[in-house]
């Protein structure tokens, strides 16, 4: 992966076989190609390299992940998850798009407003004239894999009568 | 007033006829002055200290890059400008800064368009370019002792760099694709692989790292070689921030940075 084919200039590279350890926080765009413990945070762009390996919470504005990430991500508006992307940890965005093949591991909550429902800890709203779901998996098979043989279906619940929602999953391939 | 420092390799026979020119330019431009010479038993924090009594407000450095960092190690942080005459070899702080080669750095001193750079700090040293460490496995700790970074092995190279250029790098490195920008309060730090010879062709092991921070230290279990702006030095401990707007400098129109 280069400079280039992440669209915008990252100010951040840790490239393969260097290793970050604690609480890393970048104001600019972040390229992960190697190996991060702790926790990850920045306020653009991240992206997450094939070979990267990411034991952490992390925090971006907008994610490409094609790596294995361990810990729970938290976008506030785009993450897309690529088919070699492993997620083992909750997933919070505003969109996302799971190519197949990818793999997730984890509770899914979606919406423009989920991060600050979240926070607020109100999880699983519905807006108004937009279809936002929230994912809550059984803790002991909590896995969504999204490959073309496997399709997952959102399930539409009434959202009067319980929260809990449904998987939404985009596929790009 | 202008205040010029000679190397003390410029009094080679083979610098002579460029050194007449500058001279004469200077003359003709109206920017003369004095002019002090580096020799073995005098330095340039003697020299300028002197100068600064007497009122000096701009000193020129007529040499390489090692003359600019004798000099910017004496100057950091004093209310004094920096320009410089290119001349000899390596060059490439004077590139970086839009200065052409010899007679030509004249036009831009006279012309005299100023930024106000930061610089880099070493134990307590003044650099303007970059901090090299050629090898060994190092520990980097920045964001205030928040995380540390790891190096592989001894094949990769650390420059911590507050001024870069291609040049500087080498053309093979890939890098991030913007130089090094003096003037945002931060320092670059590079984590680049060692190069390799395949089929005759030099090429990068790997992808480089960089990592953008104000402070970091690097520490490691045997004492660090490290080289600031061509001055090499031995420390077991080494402490880098970067000094905002520390230095006032004379740049060209062809800069890296702020164009």
């Amino acid at each position: 992966m280069t400079n280039r084919e992440i669209g915008r200039e990252p100010e951040t590279i840790i490239s393969a076989s260097v290793k970050l350890e604690g609480d890393f926080v970048s104001q600019g765009n972040v390229l992960i190609e190697g190996e991060v413990v702790g926790s990850l945070k920045t306020e653009k762009d991240l992206r997450v390299g094939e070979r990267a390996r990411i034991s952490a919470d992390v925090t971006a504005a907008s994610a490409i992940v094609a790596g294995e990430v361990r810990g729970n991500i938290d976008i506030s508006d785009r993450l897309e998850l690529e088919p070699t992307a492993k997620v083992f940890g909750d997933i919070r965005t505003a969109d996302l798009v799971i190519a197949s093949g990818a793999v997730v591991c984890g509770k899914i909550t979606m919406g423009s407003e989920a991060t600050s429902t979240a926070k607020a800890g109100k999880v699983g709203r519905k807006a108004a004239g937009k279809n936002e779901f929230s994912v809550d998996l059984d803790e002991d098979s909590s896995s969504v894999e999204a490959s073309a043989d496997r399709l997952i279906e959102g399930d539409s619940v009434d959202q009067e009568e319980t929260n809990k929602k449904t998987v939404n999953a985009f596929f790009t391939k | 007033m202008y205040f010029y420092i000679y190397d003390s390799f410029l009094t080679l026979k083979k610098y002579a006829r460029t050194l007449a020119e500058v001279e004469t330019r200077l003359t003709d431009l109206g920017i003369s002055g004095k002019i002090g010479r580096l020799s073995p038993f005098t330095s340039a924090k003697g020299l300028i200290r002197d100068e600064m009594r007497r009122g000096t407000q701009t000193v020129v450095a007529v040499g390489n890059d090692e003359t600019v960092s004798k000099i910017v190690e004496s100057i950091g942080g004093e209310m004094i400008t920096l320009g410089m005459i290119p001349v000899g070899a390596p060059t490439c702080i004077a590139e970086s800064l839009g200065i052409p080669y010899g007679e030509a750095a004249c036009d831009v001193l006279s012309k005299r368009v100023t930024q106000r750079i930061d610089l880099g700090r070493v134990n307590g040293r003044f650099f303007l370019s970059s901090l090299r460490i050629p090898g060994g496995r190092v520990t980097i700790v920045g964001g205030d002792g928040k995380y540390r970074i790891t190096t592989p092995a001894d094949d990769c190279e650390i420059v911590v760099s507050n001024l870069r250029s291609g040049e500087m790098l080498g053309v093979d490195h890939e890098t991030a694709n913007v130089p090094g920008n003096p003037m945002d309060g931060l320092l670059d730090a590079l984590i680049m692989p060692r190069m390799t010879s395949l089929l005759g062709r030099r090429r990068p092991l790997g992808s480089s790292s960089v990592i953008t921070l104000k402070r970091l230290d690097i520490s490691s279990d045997e004492p660090i070689d490290a080289i600031a702006d061509g001055y090499h030095f031995v420390q077991e401990h080494l402490e880098i921030d970067v000094v905002p707007d520390c230095l006032k400098v004379i740049t060209g129109r062809e800069r890296v940075f702020a164009r």
